[in-house]
């Protein structure tokens, strides 16, 4: 028998005090430590809170900051001139289609909208679009002009009555863009077709104006659709989304980023309206790509795909455009049309579904071709050398931030199709010469600039055989020697020291020593001396010998100070070579120096831009017309009319086979030591051009510069309607007969007919001089009232 | 010779040039419009009327506008010259000036050139703006 007392006659077993102890810290510390968890838990509910809310202030501050400030740093637009079409405008009626076509204009039978046009025999009827002009608005009309004869007889509105001038818009052809080479022509919403915004919609967000930012329904049925289709085919999210990841977010495919990027729609729903959304969206939607330039917004990929302005698409094409928001790579129109294609018709399907088109006119839609144009237009890179010097010019008064973000408009003065026709001719004729003088194809570069005469407006620009090429720009950065075309200062600097066409110069050998450099002993081209010359026949036949020795008489430094005065800068060396051309300047030099001499004796400088509107196409600068007598009228008189003798018989004289005489073209050849350089500028009366030939390694080419430049510049000059040089000689100027020896002449065989300053006329007579005419410098002609009270009279 | 045919004689003189500057200001006022172009005597017609109304950027740009059509219109460069003038640019006004001489044989217009310039002067003169010196300094464009 045990003991033990039974177990419930037991007295419970008083325990140590430690596991009393034990027991009861057990079920406390259980407690405490469900008690900690639950404050951090509370605590981290807190943080993560405060956390969420102060992330979402600052996506709010992020979303607003951009909504509300400016958006998007809008590029500036590049235009070209503006076309005035009036009654007497000289122009084919192949020009003006041309121009049409280059604008984006089509061909119907009857316009009816702004941008068609229609044309037979002698008759072109056009349906203008409007355009903010700096000198005011014009609104769409149409004109109906009749040429004939490659004249504008005839110029009547939309009611057959007469109008006076009508303009086509300027030609968008390029931009300077922000640094990440986004770039966009923004719309209004209220100026976006209706069937555009129904298109975008209905393939990408149909609960658009339902919807707080995010669209649960929407989600939930991608993910079905995508579910039972095995694959991607529908998104989820909403146009507000979609805004949100391309205005703030990567393209990264993480949780993270669409959670932010649902929250950010949802702020953006919270603060704006579904319009401001809509037509934000409009504007930011990547739609394409022109080499380094991103395509952003329906406005520009309207430019881009079909050369129109948005308000010009059809159902088809708007819907085309549409079909790129899915993937603008992948179904581009240019390398998968079959793609867009069907893409296209989908988006077709989708809004005859939702009831915005009838399913008769979304059938025919989808039976139209694409419709875009060859390649892109409105390449940004079209004419990259004018565009260079666009922004040269601009970078005097704006900084280049402001240039590629403020959104500007600017008009310039090119003209596409003379711009066309210097590229072309840049291009043909250089490989003929390689051609014709066994060249390394491709050796040979050109730079060319086309200038009004009466106002330096640059028409067109070519910084080397390549157009499209946006590198080194020769026109406005190749320093090269210039040779003989920098003879016209010289004989002008002799002109103005009182010396005449016929005075009488020394082209016997010469022998020059100099300071500190080696004898100096120019050579003519042909390697002869010619005695005694005429100063008509030193410029007209270039003759080295005897201007090097008229420049050491007039003084170089006077001929320098000469070059100040026609608008040159450059530092040069006093050097006796200097009057042959010992120095280098940049063709866009030569032209203004050129320029001087073309528009009668007037410093004009060179301008590409005519003026800058904002972004809101309101006036914002102009570039007005100015200009400075730099020359004399009589001096100008017969350095003209030695520069007409250049063409008329010395070394530029085989553009007599080329163009009538009755053009008068007056002009300069240029050619340096080993003919590395090949220069020709030269002027009718409304346009000079310059054209430089050579070779970037500077090897010899062979051509002088009638061979190489100055055959491009007959092949542009053929092409821009060039006009006779008509500059009105000063009522003091005499034209006086001279022989071949500077001697008066009247009456003689033989003898050519000169302008002279009255000073500056030869007192040495011809034997064969007639006597009754001989000019007898004492005999002052008096006047009537003179003559009536003439006590002398006999 | 008797007083009377004296005094006859005076008087048909003086009747005779009264009658010629009747005709000058009859051949002034029948003066040939300024362009035979219905586009440019419009849009100079514009520019007047805008220089009237102190829009002088408006102006000018209308007449480059229509030089563009017509540059060796002696008359445009004319207007573009007063232009200038009232708009303050002397020096601008004077070189317009001097290229409208250039162009033409009009000794009318030339004595308006001519009247230009000197309003130019003036005004240069009487303003005494530093830039004057400039202006001053210009040679008017020999005929």
């Amino acid at each position: 028998m045990s003991d033990r007392m039974p177990a419930n006659k037991r007295r419970p077993r008083k325990t140590s005090s430690k596991k009393k102890t034990r027991t009861r810290s057990g079920s406390g510390n259980r407690s405490r430590q469900a008690s900690s968890v639950r404050v951090l838990l509370t605590l981290f509910a807190v943080l993560a809170f405060l956390a969420l809310t102060g992330y979402t202030v600052y996506l709010d501050i992020t979303v607003r900051g951009k909504f509300e400030g400016s958006r998007w740093a809008i590029p500036s637009h590049i235009y070209s001139r503006p076309l005035d079409i009036f009654p007497g405008m000289v122009i084919t009626k192949a020009e003006l289609v041309g121009e049409l076509k280059q604008l984006g204009y089509r061909a119907v039978a009857q316009p009816d909208s702004a941008g068609t046009f229609a044309q037979s025999k002698y008759r072109v009827r056009i349906y203008l679009r409007g355009f903010k002009f700096w000198d005011g608005s014009s609104e769409p009309r149409i004109i109906d002009l009749r040429i004939e004869d490659n004249v504008v007889t005839a110029l009547h509105d939309a009611h057959g009555n007469l109008t006076d001038s009508a303009r086509l818009e300027p030609r968008l052809f390029g931009s300077i863009s922000p640094g990440h080479h986004e770039d966009r022509a923004l719309v209004r919403l209220e100026d976006v077709p209706q069937d555009l915004v129904h298109a975008l919609l209905a393939v990408e967000d149909r609960a658009f104006y339902k919807h707080f930012g995010i669209d649960p329904r929407g989600l939930a049925r991608a993910m079905w659709a995508n579910l039972s289709a095995g694959g991607v085919v529908q998104g989820g999210s909403t146009l507000t989304q979609q805004l949100a990841k391309n205005f703030f977010l990567t393209q990264e495919r993480t949780i993270q980023r669409k959670l932010k990027e649902m929250l950010m729609a949802l702020l953006l729903e919270l603060h704006y309206e579904k319009d401001e959304i809509l037509e934000a969206y409009l504007n930011e939607v990547y739609l394409g790509q022109s080499g380094n330039r991103a395509i952003h917004g329906f406005g520009l990929a309207s430019l881009f795909y079909f050369a129109r302005p948005l308000d010009e698409l059809n159902l088809s094409e708007l819907a085309l455009l549409t079909a790129l928001v899915k993937g603008a790579s992948y179904y581009n129109p240019f390398r998968s049309p079959e793609r867009a294609k069907t893409r296209r018709n989908h988006v077709l399907s989708n809004m005859v579904e939702l009831g915005y088109v009838d399913s008769t006119t979304a059938a025919e839609a989808r039976q139209a071709p694409l419709g875009v144009t060859k390649k892109g237009r409105y390449s940004s890179t079209e004419h990259p050398a004018y565009l260079d010097f666009v922004r040269l010019q601009l970078r005097r008064d704006y900084q280049e931030d402001g240039l590629r973000k403020a959104g500007l408009h600017i008009i310039t003065a090119l003209d596409p199709r003379i711009q066309g026709v210097v590229e072309k001719s840049v291009g043909q004729r250089l490989d003929a010469i390689e051609k014709q003088k066994n060249l390394p194809k491709g050796s040979l570069q050109s730079a060319v600039l086309v200038v009004r005469t009466d106002n330096g407006e640059v028409v067109a620009l070519a910084g080397g055989r390549e157009p499209r090429f946006a590198g080194f720009n020769r026109a406005l950065e190749a320093e090269r020697l210039v040779g003989s075309s920098i003879k016209p200062l010289v004989f002008l600097a002799a002109l103005e020291r009182g010396y005449s066409l016929a005075s009488m110069l020394d082209d016997s050998p010469l022998v020059v020593e100099q300071a500190g450099a080696s004898v100096w002993k120019p050579q003519n081209y042909d390697g002869k001396s010619h005695g005694s010359v005429r100063l008509i026949d030193a410029l007209s036949y270039s003759y080295n010998i005897a201007t090097a020795r008229l420049g050491m008489e007039i003084g170089i430094d006077r001929v320098v100070r000469l070059l100040r005065r026609l608008g040159l800068n450059r530092e040069v060396s006093g050097y006796p070579s200097f009057s042959l051309g010992a120095v280098n300047l940049t063709p866009v030099e030569m032209t203004q120096m050129y320029l001087a001499f073309a528009s009668g004796g007037f410093l004009i400088p060179l301008r590409t831009t005519r003026s800058v509107l904002n972004q809101d196409m309101q006036p914002l600068a102009r570039y007005p017309l100015s200009l400075e007598q730099v020359i004399d009228g009589e001096q100008m008189t017969v350095l003209n009319a030695g520069l007409q003798s250049v063409v008329a018989k010395g070394t530029a004289r085989s553009l007599n086979g080329r163009f009538p005489s009755n053009l008068k073209l007056a002009g300069k050849t240029g050619t340096t030591n080993g003919y590395r350089d090949s220069w020709f500028a030269g002027y009718g009366g409304n346009f000079l051009a310059v054209v430089w030939v050579g070779r970037d390694d500077n090897k010899p080419t062979g051509l002088t510069g009638a061979s190489g430049a100055m055959q491009i510049w007959g092949d542009i000059m053929k092409e821009v309607h060039i006009q006779p040089v008509d500059l009105p000689a000063p009522a003091s100027i005499e034209y006086v007969q001279i022989d071949q020896y500077g001697q008066l002449a009247t009456g003689c065989a033989g003898a050519q007919t000169l302008p002279f300053v009255p000073a500056t006329i030869p007192d040495r007579y011809a034997s064969c001089a007639s006597v009754k005419k001989r000019r007898d410098k004492s005999a002052k002609k008096k006047s009537w009232l003179e003559r009536l009270f003439d006590t002398n009279k006999k | 010779m008797r007083i009377e045919t004296l005094s006859g004689l005076g008087l048909a003189l003086v009747s005779l040039v009264f009658l010629a500057s009747c005709t000058t200001t009859a051949t002034r006022q029948e003066r040939q419009p300024i362009s035979d172009q219905a586009a440019v005597v419009n849009w100079v017609d514009s520019a007047r009327y805008l220089r009237e109304r102190k829009q002088f950027d408006q102006a000018a740009v209308k007449l480059e506008r229509a030089l563009r059509v017509e540059p060796g219109n002696a008359s445009l460069w004319h207007e573009l010259a007063r232009v200038h003038l009232d708009q303050g640019n002397l020096d601008q006004a004077i070189q317009f000036a001097n290229k409208s001489n250039a162009l033409t044989r009009d000794d009318d217009l030339k004595t308006s050139n001519r009247r230009l310039v000197n309003a130019a002067q003036s005004r240069c003169i009487s303003r005494s703006f530093s830039s004057c010196r400039k202006v001053i300094q210009h040679q008017y464009g020999r005929p």
